[in-house]
């Protein structure tokens, strides 16, 4: 052993942890001693020949022909043919139950990778889906359940809470480092001027489809016994929900949710047990040891190929999808943590892929001022896609609606939109600088008959210019769509368009395909 | 003339087309590498060569599935996975990835011919983590860089570097100087007595 290799290895580990330095004397004899302990293996160019030739007999050797006997006695391809033989009955059901009820399909799941492009986005006439004035607001739209992507303590604990600091007297509490407790923003434009000449401009609604395939999984194993019950006493069943669980370590649960038209992972909770944990008390050291740093984050790239990977893997296409975007929104929280040595990083990281809409490829945002499309987590101490939501097939019907253009309302909608957090005076009010707005799609739900709509709206989104303040949106949304405009106006429930998101994951314009 | 990172992207690509000699080239560059990281995990000739083996046999059957990135780290990962594999079905119950969870009874390490050596430390192995152990394996016993023990293992290099400082800090505790001072004075006294 050379001494210059053992010096480089001593070097190596004071730098990941000085304070093993101290310990010099001890460590060059623990190093010396496992580098000696090395075992022999024996392996020379004799063994390396031997197994040379027996793998490549291998390759050389055709495969087995079938053998019928041990095919029935061996268990593995009983389970196979079992499967095979259900697969077998369930196609014969469908195709049956279609081709007797010619049940017409639009775009149930398993049909949506099927058709062609010209016919994943419908055109339908002027007006189609009748007057938007009664589009949800913000406040009361009921945004249905589409997958949750489960978040960490630790994540929700990221977002900035933006409270009242005071005593139980209700005066305020300075020095604190909570959100003053009277504190105003006030928008105001700063772009250039802009001219819009559309007068009119597309919604599209995403189409769902009629049930057929949960129809038809409900006929299928409604004969089966389930803890004694007869389905068959209950009329026009059909499926809602459908989870499959891989039942191995990490692995994930694959659900279908048939009353929304789309699909969504999860943890297999009971196969992500991360060591230690259940034992582990804050503060003990196995605490410590499972904490990541810094150093250990790994970057934006690394992330992104991840999700890449999982879905090219599962063969989920990305086509009308946005480049991804990592959220980094937990740094500006560790920019401002007042002691960065103790900062807890988060245990997953997200990244969104933003839908994109139409032929200019417009990119869709919530109203929560997020970028709708799919939404990846990752978990930090696997290093593996734990949950991913918002996965529907792409159908939509588009209409055309008439458009605001009146540029000097919208910028005055804009500079209106502001949150009081104080409800009475205000003692500090910051003033925060508007961009030049963008257009971009807006995903807005209509709510009637116990039924949510989903439909995709033009808007305009105005850009914060400069430094980003902590206690303002980032930006802000306003609709393009003249009854949408007028009514959320006229209720004056423009004020409360302007996402209150300070996530990170505004920063970077998504690049397209 | 073409560097080595080009000649293997060759070699590869031929085995992929099916070029059995191409695939031949490819396992005389790694099985050195491959045969020891099997043998350091299992301390048993027998069956690090039968698993050297099926980690080849299995990187030709699949070999179509590499696409890019460290054909390295990929032939690693199978091996890895294959040596779990093995352990577990040894074990069934036990969360076993490697011979280093064994107990000390157990056969395999009285057929291990450097016993005595593999004893000394085989206690404080079995402290650590499988994670842990591998990443001082690679590192020492295999001298690849952190880089690309990270490519293997599926971590970063921030992690490598943080796992690998709290194996040998853990080490230290389990293998004190004295050990080393004293040791090899009470081997030499155990061997005249008898």
């Amino acid at each position: 052993m050379e001494k210059n290799q053992l010096d480089f290895l001593l070097e190596e580990l004071y730098e990941i942890d000085p304070g093993l330095r101290e310990h010099g004397d001890n460590l060059r004899q623990l190093v010396l001693e496992l580098l000696k302990t090395k075992p022999d293996t024996k392996f020379n160019q004799e063994l390396a020949a031997r197994l040379r030739q027996k793998i490549l007999e291998k390759i050389s050797t055709p495969e087995k022909a079938f053998d019928f006997s041990s095919f029935l006695v061996s268990r593995r391809w009983q389970v196979v043919f079992g499967i095979f033989i259900v697969c077998i009955f369930s196609v014969m059901t469908v195709v049956t139950l279609h081709f007797s009820k010619n049940i017409p399909v639009k775009s149930d799941l398993y049909l949506a990778n099927k058709i062609n492009d010209s016919q994943k986005v419908v055109r339908l006439e002027k007006g189609a889906f009748g007057s938007l004035g009664k589009l949800n607001t913000p406040d009361n739209f009921q945004e249905p359940e589409l997958g949750r992507v489960a978040q960490t303590p630790l994540a929700r604990s990221l977002t900035p809470v933006v409270s009242m600091a005071e005593d139980f007297s209700g005066n305020p509490v300075t020095g604190s480092e909570l959100m003053p407790i009277y504190y105003g923003v006030q928008y105001v434009y700063g772009g250039e001027k802009f001219e819009l000449s559309d007068r009119t401009g597309l919604v599209f609604r995403r189409v769902k489809g009629d049930g057929f395939l949960a129809k038809s999984l409900a006929e299928s194993l409604k004969n089966a016994n389930f803890e004694g019950v007869d389905l068959n006493t209950f009329k026009n069943l059909t499926i809602t929900n459908l989870s499959f669980v891989e039942n191995i370590d990490s692995g994930l649960m694959i659900n279908f949710d048939f009353n929304n038209d789309n699909f969504y992972f999860s943890e297999n909770w009971e196969k992500w047990q991360v060591a230690n944990r259940t034992s582990c008390s804050a503060g003990l050291d196995c605490a410590e040891t499972a904490r990541l740093n810094l150093k250990e984050f790994p970057e934006d790239n690394f992330l992104i190929e991840k999700a890449n990977t999982f879905f090219s893997t599962h063969g989920i296409s990305l086509e009308h999808y946005g480049q991804p975007i990592v959220d980094n929104s937990w740094r500006s929280s560790l920019t401002t943590s007042s002691n960065q040595d103790d900062f807890i990083f988060p245990e997953y990281s997200s990244l969104v892929f933003p839908l994109l809409i139409g032929d200019q490829k417009e990119v869709v945002y919530e109203q929560g001022g997020s970028y709708a499309g799919i939404k990846v987590l990752i978990n930090l101490s696997k290093n593996i896609v734990s949950n991913v939501s918002g996965l529907s097939p792409y159908r939509y019907e588009s209409s055309e609606y008439d458009l605001i253009n009146d540029s000097e309302r919208l910028i005055s909608a804009a500079e209106n939109s502001h949150r009081s957090q104080g409800y009475y005076r205000q003692e500090k009010v910051n003033q925060v600088i508007l961009d030049t707005p963008r257009k971009v799609y807006l995903q807005t739900w209509f709510y009637e008959n116990n039924k949510n709509e989903e439909l995709l709206i033009p808007a305009l989104l105005f850009p914060v210019k400069g430094e980003k303040s902590f206690y303002s949106s980032q930006q802000i949304i306003v609709p393009l769509v003249r009854e949408v405009f007028e009514n959320w106006n006229n209720n004056g429930q423009l004020r409360q368009v302007s996402p209150a998101s300070s996530g990170g994951v505004m920063e970077t314009m998504p690049s397209y395909r | 003339m073409e560097n080595t990172d080009e000649q293997l992207k060759k070699m590869i690509n031929l085995a992929q087309a099916g070029d059995s000699q191409a695939f031949a080239s490819v396992y005389d560059l790694y099985i050195g590498k491959i045969y020891n990281f099997i043998f350091y995990k299992t301390l048993h000739q027998p069956l690090a060569e039968d698993l050297t083996s099926q980690t080849f046999l299995k990187a030709w059957k699949n070999i179509k599935q590499f696409q890019s990135g460290s054909f390295s780290a990929w032939l690693y990962s199978i091996a890895r996975n294959l040596v779990i594999d093995h352990f577990r079905a040894q074990k069934e119950f036990l969360n076993i990835d490697d011979c280093w969870d064994l107990q000390a009874s157990d056969d395999i390490f009285k057929e291990v011919d450097d016993r005595l050596k593999i004893e000394k430390i085989k206690t404080a192995f079995s402290q650590l983590n499988s994670k842990e152990r591998e990443i001082l394996i690679l590192r020492f016993w295999q001298d690849l860089s952190f880089k690309e023990i990270a490519l293997i293992l599926q971590k970063n290099e921030g992690a490598v570097k943080m796992s690998f400082g709290r194996a040998v800090n853990a080490l230290k505790k389990e293998m004190p100087l004295e050990l080393f001072i004293l040791a090899p004075l009470i081997l030499n006294l155990w061997k005249k007595i008898n």
